[in-house]
């Protein structure tokens, strides 16, 4: 089902790349010298991790950040996740908090509501502990089942992501958006016999590339104009 | 245009949570089998077939009874006990001609490592670093193969 995502991430870039056929020129008006400054600082919240979070097995939240430069925007994530998921023999909790830190480049220069489709990168760091508890029956019934009782006290663990979403202004300052994320690379030290499975920010340690999803709302605190980058037809 | 993209996304991105494939292959058995060397008489060339024995009996440190008794097999799959990091097995046995009968025995150690494999699934104990501490086998008379135990691997294979 994923393989259509790259589709549709595709199909944005063949639309935008269409937009490049009628050679906007570049406005070199007075927002040159500062189209570099930044316009504003966008505040959101991720809906999904809140909505999860009804939910006894999943606790969480996280906020999120990005302010302009130019097309280029310069991204913060901060989150909490902690998990208690009942296992088919016991049970695996974890708790910790992460943050990621990227870019985005916007694509959508000439929409006038300055809404954005952007592709970008991002660098997430976890700090967590996690621990569980199961039964194993052996081969052999005579050597009886064993209980087993294991905890990683302090992990942390980084990765890398590629992500794409948009950024939609519904009114005034009020913006909703979504990011995709492929996540990949992870990678995890601290651990000893309990080999590290659920990564706050990141997911399932031992399956990359992941996927990670979320529902933004935004609210924008702008401090001047948004410069036209492009000039409309 | 930019809503609809926004509600097709939502859809796309949560179909993406895909629930991982219950595959178990941790396993709680050392898996030994038994090897002869052969050369073709024509070719010279020399290669590794199977070698059947017949196993008198087999026995497992920790328990007083026999784990198998007068089969004849060209592998052993024993177990170990996950409540201790060394076991030892004895194993009697006796050519297919009858001519001759012997009593092995190999100690092996191992480490273990607890895995989440999906919440549907569970956690399982896997077996690992497996060495030989001592045996009765000479040193080229047996090869560790595999020093994990998963489902349906070869550990050990012993040269007859």
């Amino acid at each position: 089902m994923c393989k259509y995502f790259y589709s549709l991430i595709a199909v944005g870039i063949s639309l935008f790349a269409n937009g490049q056929n009628a050679a906007p020129k570049i406005i070199k008006a007075d927002t040159v010298s500062n189209r570099f400054l930044p316009t504003g600082l966008r505040i959101g919240i991720d809906a999904i991790s809140l909505i999860r979070s009804k939910d006894n097995s999943f606790k969480g939240w996280e906020v999120n950040f990005d302010t302009d430069f130019s097309r280029y925007y310069f991204t913060v994530d901060y989150g909490y996740w902690a998990t208690n998921q009942l296992l088919g023999n016991g049970r695996y909790t974890n708790a910790g908090n992460y943050f990621r830190v990227g870019a985005d480049v916007n694509f959508l220069l000439k929409d006038p509501e300055k809404n954005m489709f952007f592709i970008g990168m991002r660098y997430g760091v976890s700090a967590f502990n996690e621990s569980v508890e199961y039964k194993n029956t052996p081969l052999y019934p005579p050597f009886g089942p064993n209980q087993y009782a294991l905890s990683n006290g302090s992990l942390s663990g980084h990765w890398l992501e590629v992500t794409s979403g948009l950024r939609i202004r519904i009114v005034s300052s009020f913006w909703m958006g979504m990011t995709a994320r492929l996540k990949f690379a992870p990678s995890v030290s601290g651990a000893g016999k309990l080999s590290p499975y659920d990564m706050p920010g990141y997911g399932i340690v031992e399956e990359a590339p992941y996927w990670g999803f979320n529902y933004q709302l935004f609210w924008r605190f702008g401090w001047r104009e948004t410069p036209n980058l492009r000039e409309k037809k | 245009m930019t809503r609809f993209i926004l509600f097709l996304m939502v859809f796309v991105g949560a179909s993406c949570f895909n629930e991982p494939d219950c595959i178990i292959t941790a396993t709680t058995a050392i898996k030994i089998d038994f090897k002869q060397t052969t050369t073709d008489k024509t070719t010279l060339v020399k290669s590794v077939v199977d070698s059947l024995v017949i196993v008198t009996f087999a026995k497992v440190s920790g328990i007083d009874t026999s784990y198998l008794k007068n089969k004849t097999v060209a592998s052993l799959t024993l177990p170990i006990n996950p409540k201790s990091k060394i076991i030892t097995y004895y194993i009697n046995r006796r050519s297919l001609s009858g001519a001759t009968t012997r009593l092995d025995s190999i100690q092996f150690s191992f480490a273990e490592e607890s895995r989440v494999i999906a919440p549907k699934c569970g956690a399982y104990t896997f077996f690992l670093d497996l060495k030989v501490l001592q045996t009765s086998f000479s040193q080229t008379q047996y090869k560790v193969t595999s020093t994990r135990l998963l489902k349906n691997t070869t550990n050990v294979q012993v040269f007859l």
